[in-house]
């Protein structure tokens, strides 16, 4: 009878067997689906801000010198502090604070749609501007730097094709700086086990950016910035809400990640929108070094 | 071959596959939120955004992207930051709309049941000691009269990749550190999500009360396995160490309200109405226009930006849609219906039962059953019933009442009544005052006090607990009584607190405002709480939910304000009309004004006024 002492052992290799092929055969039964087809949530719409925080650095142009809780460098602050409105101006370059590091953070509307079943376009009527968000193609073509850089886009929260448990993937650069440097990799992109919905995140990676502004008053962030988000969407009290995290490094003129959360609120349609070229507009008030 | 034997043995085989067939769940965990978090920007002070509103603190006038009403935009501009220096709130904790804007590091904790192995709850460590539970075991929100905390009662539940809290029964609390405070009908929807190594709480308060749409912002964390060593160097930061908390002694989060001024007892500091002359601090100090600094919904769209850039300091905010002055109440908050008879365990030998909008406060023990206040007559044998079901076998034995209310006195003669006619009924206690309105009143022929008294207390022991009735002169009439169950550690308030209205002042039967105001006073002596202004103490209202020190002080806030707005109003010479003109009340007549009757906000006026106005005894 040592067959019935290892029935056990036996079960659970059959059990093993069943539950991996079961889900490998899950995904592997469906064709390659586009990232439009594979999005695990719907980003489309008219979206409008909601100025409800850093309001007084958001909603008009704050003084020179007003940085405060931006991490930037010494070398960021003596940047920061020279800021000229009339020489940007006078270089054409009033767009500094409409790119990718500072644009989700203006009080602006925006139109996301699909420009093609691998790209996702924004639209921001605040400046004008158009951001691509490309997916499956992580490195940026050979192109000069412009405000919107070059963005990479994933989604999370959905199994990749062909690999039933979730992508592993290595950790972002200030992830492995937090832990103090190292490559462990992780999984992600999967629902914990007691999720009975299906949802997801955008994850957006932006580089090849023209040296821009974090706030309007000239606080910087270098051509060497990468613009980390995730977008998101959520029910809020019968409202339809799109969150966008924005992670900035910039080794340049910040110490540490800049990690801000913008929301927008749905809008029916864009009878609202107002397209406004970019400006650089002279500060109000008076400078303030608040502390605790 | 021997056992054993191999590249792989069976054993081994087994032991790879089964972690191979585990890894799914290794890799579903990375998206949970549970673990120990740091401000995003690293520390305890490590917050990007909002600086100022969670740092050191706003500017009195900053209002500015709050969706906030006309109603709470009056009460913020008379908040006064002196009213923290009032005993009742010296320890009052940031609630949960608000915590996690303060410094210091969360701590997110998993909670199994030992049998089943299911997750029941995450547990919430974080700034300031207000430890929180979110219930992810399907319970049921409390029903409407249960008591509310400034953690409120939160379920949780997982929408794909994010933890969605929802949460009731709450108190009302800060938004903002400058008079922004929502109301106890306030609600909570959050959503947790973990990017990588950072998690983002995205917070939406609706308060139909003081907000004209949901407030919505959010609140980044990072990672960091040493979070939770910092929630207590935090508390050290707070007890003298450095900034970053070292070189302190540790922390004792418990709190106790101290004397550091004098101050006059009650007194509750608050601004006249136009006498904040800082209101306009923030306006003058950033360049914006005072109608943008006042906040509203329109502050919050990119309309007002155009607006500011065209400059001149003048600007046209839209008024947002009317949104309901009295919002239907939420599911969980719903009222009583008026035939429906509840109850609620409250604190040691003391029970609730909600006759209709009434309250019935029940002590159940060896002896027999204790009753205060028997509520409504047509409810009398649903009382009975309930009573039955928290003590079978056991006999009202005695009755005490409050005052001569109808509403609460009704049922007293069935409730007294024995089991057969000839039986010992029940004794009925109240102050002699109520006792002769009650015999001249339409009641007079059923319900009749067999044990009243003159002086300032009775004192009954009964089911084994010492039992104190107070008169409370001239509250809401001249025989008002408070009862204090001392073991359960439990006061039954009667008319002195209504909850869901004002109180009803009944100046013909010898009811002053301030009488009221002292008998608050009077509560307050007797409550201690707990832990952080919460908890201890528990108070049995009139109507409504269950209280406890920090609510009865919102109550006694309420009534003291609108008492010394409405006094200031008389000693400057204005007449009744003009003060109802002037709404004075118009901050608290949403929560309080009921629609019709001695409690709706015209009567209440107009009590107050003449109350005010009478020559003293």
């Amino acid at each position: 009878m040592r067959w019935l002492r290892r029935l056990p052992v036996l079960a659970a290799l059959a059990w093993c067997a069943l539950t991996f092929a079961a889900a490998a055969q899950r995904p592997q039964a469906q064709a390659p689906r586009s990232p439009r087809a594979a999005a695990p949530v719907d980003l489309t719409g008219n979206w409008v801000a909601q100025i409800t925080e850093d309001w007084r650095w958001r909603m008009i142009t704050p003084p020179k010198g007003d940085y405060a809780s931006v991490p930037l460098s010494p070398l960021g602050r003596q940047v920061a502090d020279s800021w000229d409105p009339a020489a940007d101006v006078a270089a054409g370059e009033q767009c500094r604070a409409f790119g990718a590091g500072g644009l989700m953070r203006l009080p602006t509307r925006l139109r996301i749609g699909w420009a093609d079943d691998a790209t996702l376009r924004i639209e921001t009527d605040a400046g004008q501007q158009v951001r691509e968000l490309h997916f499956g193609r992580a490195t940026p073509p050979a192109a000069p730097p412009s405000w919107q850089g070059y963005s990479a886009a994933e989604w999370l929260g959905s199994p990749p094709s062909g690999n039933p448990f979730g992508g592993l993937v290595a950790p972002t650069q200030e992830a492995a700086a937090a832990r103090g440097g190292g490559a462990v990799g992780r999984f992600e992109g999967a629902s914990p086990p007691a999720a009975p919905v299906a949802r997801g995140s955008l994850k957006v990676v932006t580089t090849n950016l023209r040296p821009g502004y974090l706030r309007k008053n000239g606080v910087p962030y270098s051509e060497q910035a990468v613009v980390t988000e995730y977008y998101d969407r959520f029910e809020l009290f019968s409202n339809d809400y799109l969150q966008v995290v924005t992670v900035v490094t910039d080794p340049l003129y910040l110490t540490t990640p800049f990690v801000v959360s913008n929301q927008f609120k749905r809008e029916p349609d864009d009878s609202k929108w107002n397209p406004t070229p970019c400006t650089t507009d002279p500060p109000l008030g008076t400078l303030q070094r608040p502390g605790f | 071959m021997r056992k054993g034997d191999g590249v792989l043995g069976v054993r081994k085989l087994v032991g790879f596959a089964l972690a191979f067939v585990m890894l799914p769940s290794a890799a579903f965990a990375q998206n949970d939120v549970g673990g120990d978090w740091e401000q995003a920007g690293g520390g305890i002070f490590g917050f990007q955004e909002e600086f100022l509103d969670r740092g050191g603190g706003p500017d009195l006038g900053d209002y500015a992207g709050l969706p906030i009403n006309d109603a709470l935009r009056y009460k913020a501009s008379l908040y006064s930051p002196s009213w923290l220096s009032v005993p009742e709130h010296q320890c009052l904790p940031h609630p949960s709309t608000y915590q996690y804007r303060s410094p210091g590091g969360l701590s997110i904790v998993k909670e199994y049941d030992p049998v089943t192995q299911r997750l029941v709850a995450y547990r919430f460590y974080g700034s300031y000691g207000l430890a929180r539970t979110v219930w992810m075991d399907g319970r049921p929100h409390p029903p409407a009269n249960a008591r509310h905390t400034f953690e409120g009662f939160s379920t949780g539940r997982w929408e794909g990749n994010r933890l969605r809290v929802e949460t009731t029964h709450l108190k009302a609390g800060f938004l903002r550190r400058n008079g922004i405070a929502h109301s106890d009908r306030a609600r909570m929807i959050e959503y947790f999500v973990r990017y990588d190594d950072y998690m983002t709480l995205v917070t939406a308060v609706d308060d139909p009360l003081y907000l004209d749409e949901p407030f919505v912002r959010s609140t980044d964390f990072r990672l960091d396995p040493r979070a939770n060593t910092r929630l207590a160097e935090f508390g050290g930061f707070a007890n003298g160490g450095d900034s970053e908390g070292f070189g302190a002694s540790d922390v004792f989060y418990k709190c106790a309200p101290t004397e550091e001024i004098a101050m006059d007892r009650g007194r509750v500091p608050s601004y006249m109405p136009g006498a904040n002359d800082d209101l306009d601090m923030f306006a003058k100090r950033y360049g914006v226009p005072l109608a943008a600094a006042l906040g509203g919904s329109a502050t919050l769209y990119p309309e007002l930006a155009e607006q500011l850039r065209a400059g001149g300091g003048e600007i046209a905010l839209e008024a947002p849609a009317a949104r309901s002055r009295r919002s239907p109440e939420p599911p969980a908050a719903a009222p009583t219906a008026p035939t429906e008879v509840t109850s609620l365990h409250v604190a040691g030998q003391v029970w609730l039962v909600a006759a209709g909008d009434r309250n019935v406060a029940v002590q159940v023990g060896d002896e027999g059953v204790l009753v205060v206040n028997p509520g409504p007559e047509a409810l009398a044998d649903d009382v009975l019933a309930e009573i039955h079901e928290l003590a079978p076998d056991k006999r009202v034995r005695i009755v005490i009442l409050t005052d001569d209310d109808a509403r609460h006195i009704g049922g007293s003669d069935k409730l007294a009544a024995g089991p057969t006619p000839d039986a010992q009924r029940a004794a009925v206690f109240a102050h002699e005052n109520t006792a002769l309105r009650i015999a001249a009143g339409a009641l007079g022929d059923r319900v009749s006090p067999t044990d009243t008294f003159f002086r300032g207390t009775r004192e009954i022991y009964f089911n084994g607990e010492p039992i104190e009735v107070i008169h409370a002169p001239s509250a809401t009439s001249d025989g008002d009584v408070l009862v204090y169950f001392r073991k359960s550690d439990v006061v039954v308030a009667g008319a002195v607190i209504a909850d869901l209205t004002y109180p009803v002042v009944r100046l013909n039967e010898g009811g002053t405002v301030n009488g009221t105001v002292e008998a608050l006073n009077d509560i307050l002596d007797i409550t201690i709480a707990e832990w952080r202004a919460q908890g201890g103490t528990m108070v049995i209202p009139d109507r409504g939910r269950i209280y406890d020190e920090g609510d009865v002080a919102e109550y006694r806030d309420m009534l003291t304000i609108i008492r010394d707005r409405v006094r200031d109003a008389i000693d400057k010479g204005l007449t009744l009309e003009q003060i109802k003109a002037a709404r004075l009340a118009r901050d608290y007549d949403g929560r309080y004004g009921a629609e019709s009757g001695p409690a709706s906000a015209d009567a209440f006026m107009t009590t107050m006024y003449q109350s005010l106005s009478a020559p003293p005894n």
